[in-house]
């Protein structure tokens, strides 16, 4: 898989099933170059992924909230990716937010 | 400090972030809403207007205007926490799946924690990450070595409004950052020392009943 187009595609599918964990908060750009090179050939009008796509890997910047343990959470996002990238496919997670909000506070 | 390269990856600085928060982080501005350490300082920004006017709301009429030297450092200090750091990786990882957590985001976890702990604002935050005695090694002689946690040495210094028990803040800061070490990193608490380095006290020369109490 190493059309741009589909790249972006599959990107795409993958945000939108990882976004639906819950413990997700949001993604943030995996890889800010690939973004910028999807951008000069994506439709403007259309949100660039978050998640990067490379062969079999797929990258992902994410936060996790304080509903449930980031193990958890990690768990369920790569049973996620996986549902849409193919079951061989390489997960590479990176929690670039961790939010406690009251969940700690005793 | 000038922040000549601004936050994350983002081109604009703590002054820029203010105002953006200011404004409501209105009208959006993608680099800064794309980007974590951005997000973590303007979290940290709102919640501490929220928390600086709690520490206050008892003696508001009392109590001098906040004093910008302090807020000002404070968000200095913020800035250098967010900042990602190495990346922690988590036991589980193996050749199909890697999950690391970043420096930046257990610090402010950690300040997170210690904020919502009620009558407490975290100053400054300290992490020190080391291996765990024995990781990757499990004195057997054989390479097949147990999962072994890195351990989190954390630092905190926080500021209590007047009238909070200090003891029973400081435990419960020591609680929630270790709940929130095991619940969200892949670290086990080591030391968790809690500094308490300031006090919100009301305006003693304007409150009579304080000052007698005081005398």
């Amino acid at each position: 898989m190493s059309d741009p187009a589909q790249l972006a595609a599959t990107a795409a599918r993958i945000d939108d099933a990882v976004a639906a964990v819950p413990g997700v908060m949001r993604l943030f750009p995996a890889d800010s170059a690939a973004q910028r090179a999807l951008a000069q050939v994506a439709d403007r009008e259309t949100p660039l992924p978050n998640a990067a796509v490379r062969g079999d890997v797929v990258e992902l910047s994410i936060g996790v909230d304080a509903v449930a343990s980031a193990r958890e959470v990690l768990a369920a996002v790569t049973e996620a990716v996986r549902a849409v990238a193919g079951p061989d496919a390489r997960v590479r997670i990176r929690i670039a937010r961790l939010a406690a909000g009251a969940a700690d506070a005793v | 400090m000038t922040e000549t390269n601004g936050i994350g990856d983002s081109g604009y600085d703590l002054e820029a972030l203010s105002a953006y928060a200011d404004r409501g982080r209105t009208p959006a501005i993608a680099a800064i809403d794309a980007d974590p350490e951005c997000l973590a300082v303007l979290d940290s920004i709102e919640r501490l207007g929220t928390l600086t006017r709690e520490l206050v709301a008892d003696d508001a009429e009392r109590m001098p205007p906040p004093d910008e030297n302090w807020i000002r450092a404070l968000l200095e200090s913020i800035t250098r926490e967010v900042r990602a750091g190495r990346d922690i990786p988590f036991p589980e990882s193996d050749d199909t799946a890697r999950f690391v957590v970043t420096e930046g985001a257990v610090r402010q976890l950690l300040r997170e924690a210690g904020d919502a702990v009620p009558g407490v604002l975290v100053g400054r935050v300290g992490l020190r990450v080391t291996a765990a005695p024995g990781a990757g090694d499990d004195g057997s002689g054989t390479t097949e070595a147990t999962p072994a946690l890195d351990r989190a040495d954390v630092d905190v210094r926080i500021s209590v409004a007047h009238g909070t028990p200090l003891a029973a803040a400081a435990d419960a800061v020591r609680a929630a950052a270790s709940a929130a070490l095991l619940r969200s990193t892949p670290l086990e608490p080591g030391a968790i020392d809690v500094t308490i380095d300031d006090i919100h006290l009301p305006d003693i020369a304007a409150d009579p009943a304080a000052e007698e109490e005081r005398a």
